[in-house]
């Protein structure tokens, strides 16, 4: 289980990730980022490319669940399951 | 086995009106799916190519091509039932999941992008094809195929430029033994390709249509003027990569859909909009001019670096920004490759070979060989051509010369004598390029040529230059190249030698460069008898090659459409074959 303190430092790597490479200002970890709008498919698209080079994660676009990139919470529950595979190197 | 690739996404525009109803007729054009086209292999080997727009009429058509497909089948005596694989050159499959953010997205997906949205269209217009034959491969892929696969290279680096694929903006490849790897892919929202079609848009000119306008509008302006400003538009990172923020200030739905955020910023910070009517202004040249540097010095930076990380010297390019041949030249000259070769229908109507040529090589059935001077398309017979004057017998005198050879004679002299003539033979074209078999021709030092074509049938902007076709032999006495240079698809902009530049005012661009075509015997044969023949008349193995058709129209195609387009402009002559066609005095 997560400490407070390690689950805000995803949470703001996550934060960081819409800041500065996506250009998108989240305004808290639990706003739903697609029902605000907030993003759309390209940017979708492309925060799972930064999460995976972030997080050193696998993230597949052909079988995700989109309501676990609905906010920077569910995107940091995501990241934390064990069953999640390494990204290849260099991805 | 019979493959035929197409490109182009129907639905695209129509999604687009319905859903966005009331917009500028030239935003519509922000959307996907451009240039149908069909192209024909038949184990491996290039059977015929064709864009929808030249069976249709309609230009830039995104129609399902149904037209270009039945050219394709009748060329190689094939029909429908006969097609193996049946290769559209977009794949979004993979990004099904992304297009459900929001539920016009999700019915874009649905009802433009999707597979079944393909079907439904295979359905209506190749009853009874099964629908497991029908195949998808990544647009980029798709660009990349159609240039590694023509370039005659076993290994070489292919780099795709466009607006945007399915989702990415470029993508780098390694092509190697047969097969390409995918090394470095950008997002649509960092597509230098986009950025260059908005400011094509704000210019007054039209979105995916209009880009090499602005291109030669480019060479009249000061790109000092908004150099900071494109500076900070476009920011180059050190993986070779670039950042374009000014796309991604598009928040809502709307505004993604039509860049609104980044339109305002450009008239904001930049300029005002200029509308269509409006006069052009030194403030637009400059702003073209500027673009146009930010361009170039974009793409050397894409391909210094991956030519830097990769080692190799050969780079084959496509897609929409590769047709950007100010661009293209800047690279050559820039020596950080020792070859370049850019697929002649490097926009979307080449994704149509490059689809097809990804599923034949996967199957091992791809030769890679050097893409011939593109006549693709169809040919029309002596019989049709007859058939064609028939109808219009009263209006016009033909005379037939007994060869080729007899009928360049005759257009020698009347190129050297300052007349303009349509020069139609062979296959048509594929690609955006007319290259000698639907052209119009005219001596290129003959004074106010430019604005005599212009005025008598391009009706075309007086800003734009004409571009020269020059025997191979004699490229490099005139252009400042090495001798016998290749530059055979007249998409490369290279110098005209200085002491040429004022006897060539009508090929001549205020830069003192010139989009050169060489003509060579072998790929070219009939053409070169032609600039051979030029030459014994003006002393230049050279004319002025511009496109068989008029502002707004695609290029002709049949010998009704060149006859029609001939006695509807101020075209003096007009050769059908070796038959020389002129109005009948009245």
């Amino acid at each position: 289980m997560s400490t407070p303190t390690a689950t805000n430092g995803i949470h703001d790597r996550i934060r960081g990730i819409f800041r500065t490479k996506l250009n998108v200002e989240v305004p808290s970890a639990d706003v739903d980022i697609i029902e605000t709008g907030l993003i759309d498919s390209l940017t979708f698209v492309d925060l799972l490319l930064h999460l995976e080079q972030e997080f050193g994660r696998k993230i597949s676009l052909e079988s995700l669940e989109v309501d676990d990139f609905r906010s920077v919470s569910r995107i940091a529950e995501f990241l934390g399951r064990p069953d999640l595979p390494q990204a290849p190197q260099g991805s | 086995m019979n493959i035929i690739g197409i490109s182009g996404i129907e639905q695209s525009m129509p999604f687009k009106k319905k859903h966005w109803p009331g917009l500028d007729e030239r935003e519509y054009r922000i959307s996907q799916g451009h240039d149908s086209a069909a192209a024909l292999l038949v184990d491996g080997e290039i059977v015929a190519c064709v864009a929808e727009e030249r069976m249709n009429r309609k230009k830039h058509s995104g129609d399902f091509p149904a037209g270009a497909i039945r050219y394709c089948l009748e060329e190689a005596g094939l029909a429908p039932g006969d097609i193996h694989e049946l290769v559209h050159g977009f794949d979004y499959l993979p990004y099904r999941a992304a297009f459900a953010m929001d539920p016009v997205s999700d019915a874009l997906y649905r009802d433009v992008f999707s597979r079944e949205a393909l079907l439904s269209l295979v359905g209506r217009d190749l009853p009874g094809f099964p629908a497991e034959r029908v195949h998808h491969v990544s647009h980029h892929l798709a660009h990349a195929a159609s240039a590694y696969y023509t370039s005659g290279w076993d290994e070489c680096l292919v780099i795709v430029i466009d607006a945007m694929g399915e989702i990415h903006g470029a993508t780098v490849y390694r092509g190697r033994g047969g097969r390409l790897e995918p090394i470095h892919s950008a997002s649509a929202h960092d597509s230098i390709g986009i950025l260059y079609s908005l400011v094509t848009l704000h210019l007054g000119f039209d979105f995916n249509s209009d880009e090499y306008k602005i291109m030669g509008l480019a060479p009249y302006g000061d790109p000092e003027r908004y150099r900071s400003f494109f500076d900070g538009v476009i920011r180059l990172n050190g993986d070779g990569s670039f950042h374009i923020p000014l796309l991604r200030m598009n928040k809502t739905r709307d505004e993604r859909e039509n860049y609104l955020a980044s339109r305002a910023f450009l008239r904001e910070r930049l300029i005002k909009e200029r509308s269509p009517q409006d006069e052009i202004t030194d403030e637009h040249r400059d702003v073209a001019a500027s673009l146009q540097a930010q361009l170039d010095k974009a793409m050397l930076h894409l391909c210094a670096h991956f030519g830097k990380v990769t080692g190799l010297r050969r780079l084959a390019l496509a897609g929409g920004v590769a047709l950007n041949c100010t661009a293209n030249g800047k690279l050559l000259r820039s020596g950080i490759f020792d070859e370049i070769y850019v697929q002649p229908a490097a926009g979307d109507d080449g994704t149509a070979l490059g689809a097809a040529l990804q599923r034949a090589a996967a199957a091992g059935e791809v030769a890679n060989k050097r893409m011939p001077v593109p006549f693709l398309g169809p040919l029309h017979d002596a019989g049709r051509i007859d058939a064609a004057l028939r109808k219009v017998e009263g209006r016009i005198e033909a005379v037939r010369f007994a060869n080729l050879d007899d009928a360049c004679g005759e257009a020698a002299r009347l190129i050297a004598a300052g007349k303009v003539l349509a020069w139609y033979r062979g296959r048509m074209e594929y690609g955006p390029r007319a290259l000698g078999h639907r052209s119009i021709l005219a001596d290129p030092g003959h004074p106010q040529m430019r604005e005599r074509i212009n005025s008598m049938v391009k009706m075309r902007e007086a800003f734009r230059p004409f571009a020269p076709a020059v025997t191979l032999e004699q490229v490099d006495r005139w252009f400042d190249v090495p001798p016998m240079t290749e530059l055979p698809y007249m998409i490369i902009i290279v110098d005209v030698r200085k002491e040429h530049r004022a006897a060539l005012p009508a090929i001549t661009h205020v830069d003192g460069t010139a989009r050169v075509q060489t003509v060579s015997a072998k790929d070219n044969a009939d053409f070169h008898t032609l600039l051979r023949a030029v030459g014994r008349t003006t002393g230049r193995e050279m004319v002025l090659n511009t496109s068989f058709n008029v502002k707004g129209q695609p290029i002709v195609n049949t010998p009704e459409e060149a006859i029609d387009t001939f006695l509807g402009t101020g075209i003096e002559y007009l050769f059908l074959e070796n038959i020389l066609i002129r109005r009948r005095e009245q």
